[in-house]
């Protein structure tokens, strides 16, 4: 696992699974506020870690694709909630603006797919992943932490991936 | 008896007036459980007072600048309540609420609200005969360029953190702050706007009445 700068990290996947238990670790390390961005193109397995993300988290509701309603909750069993938006039927950065992604980080973590579409109305500081497709069952990951909760975030993350791997 | 809502921020606000008295009012701070707090905040507060929705014959509400969120969560539950019971509805842009509970002065005021990350919501306004009277639109800032654009003696009353208080303290010759107690944005003051608005006769229609959305980013793509 090379390691490209302090603030920067990858993983290569070799399976789905794999790439859940990715998720699995950084969902259990989310604080509310925390802001997730998860580029990549289809195929990549941004639903794949979301699925091990809010399962870390600890969600009682199952993932599915946001893609229609652009913005899941995923609920704890004590009221806290795990937002996952997609961005990818947002049609402009004004309707984006609107969905208020400030009141779903005042709620708890929020995932964001498709994140490079809405980029302009992001708060600065965030975890930024590049998802790519390498062969049927490989993925590799990229991990950029911008602001010192990010940082300290991914490296809680490189921790807990290198004490069990 | 007038009903007023304002969800304009994280400070939700809920007021019963009746022309003489404010029989019921109530303020608190919520983080982002407006649509949770609310409809039962309201039976609470009905319930504390002993009335029923009966006894409401008008509404008024505030309709923003403010959060997204909580602006829709209170402009969509006072609509309901409006097509439901067949009810006048009043809508009162929420600076002008800040703006109303400043004893009038000669300076001019700035009337100001929280819009997320650390930026502020500010609308202008001036003293005349009639009360404080905006002029120009309400727009976001941080409150290191508002007190920039202060070159004059003026009032600055609403929510404001302990930051942007020692922010535009240090422009201590011209910044008269309002006191955080006289910054609190009642409900009974947009109660009482909404009724003299509903004695007039400016009512506003539930279907087109929207909420004023600022947008912080500017030249964003309609």
């Amino acid at each position: 696992m090379p390691i490209l700068d302090a603030h920067t990290f990858e993983f290569f996947s070799k399976s789905p699974e794999q790439t859940r238990r990715l998720g699995i670790r950084l969902g259990a390390l989310l604080q509310p506020g925390d802001l997730i961005c998860l580029q990549g193109d289809l195929g990549a397995g941004k639903t794949t870690l979301v699925q091990g993300v809010a399962r870390g988290w600890g969600a009682l509701d199952e993932v599915s694709s946001p893609t229609f309603v652009l913005v899941n909750a995923y609920r704890r069993p004590n009221g806290a909630q795990l937002s996952h938006f997609d961005a990818f039927r947002v049609e402009s950065l004004g309707e984006a603006e609107e969905l208020d992604l400030d009141a779903l980080l005042a709620r708890g973590p929020l995932l964001i797919e498709w994140p490079e579409r809405v980029e302009p109305i992001l708060p600065v500081e965030r975890l930024w992943a590049w998802l790519e497709y390498d062969s049927e069952e490989h993925r590799s990951m990229r991990f950029a932490a911008r602001g010192t909760r990010y940082e300290s975030l991914l490296d809680a993350l490189r921790q807990t991936i290198y004490g069990a791997d | 008896m007038l009903l007023a809502i304002d969800t304009s921020t994280a400070q939700i606000g809920l007021a019963l007036y009746d022309g003489a008295t404010v029989p019921g009012e109530l303020v608190w701070q919520s983080r982002a459980h407006h649509t949770e707090q609310l409809a039962p905040a309201l039976a609470g507060l009905l319930e504390r007072v002993g009335v029923t929705m009966d006894s409401v014959k008008a509404l008024g509400v505030a309709i923003g600048p403010g959060s997204f969120t909580s602006l829709r969560v209170g402009l969509a539950f006072v609509k309901g309540l409006t097509l439901a019971r067949h009810l006048p509805l009043i809508g009162i842009p929420t600076l002008d609420i800040v703006a109303a509970s400043v004893p009038l002065s000669d300076r001019k005021l700035a009337a100001v609200l929280q819009a997320g990350r650390g930026r502020l919501a500010v609308g202008w306004y001036k003293p005349t005969g009639s009360g404080w009277q905006a002029y120009g639109p309400a727009m976001t800032m941080t409150a290191e360029e508002l007190e920039k654009k202060i070159r004059k003696p003026v009032i600055v009353c609403g929510e404001l953190t302990a930051e942007d208080r020692h922010r535009l303290a240090r422009k201590f010759k011209n910044v008269r702050l309002a006191s955080p107690a006289q910054c609190v944005r009642r409900p009974g003051v947009l109660a009482e706007i909404a009724w003299n608005r509903w004695q007039a006769g400016k009512t506003d229609a539930a279907a087109s009445l929207a909420p004023i959305y600022l947008h912080v980013a500017g030249g964003l793509p309609a």
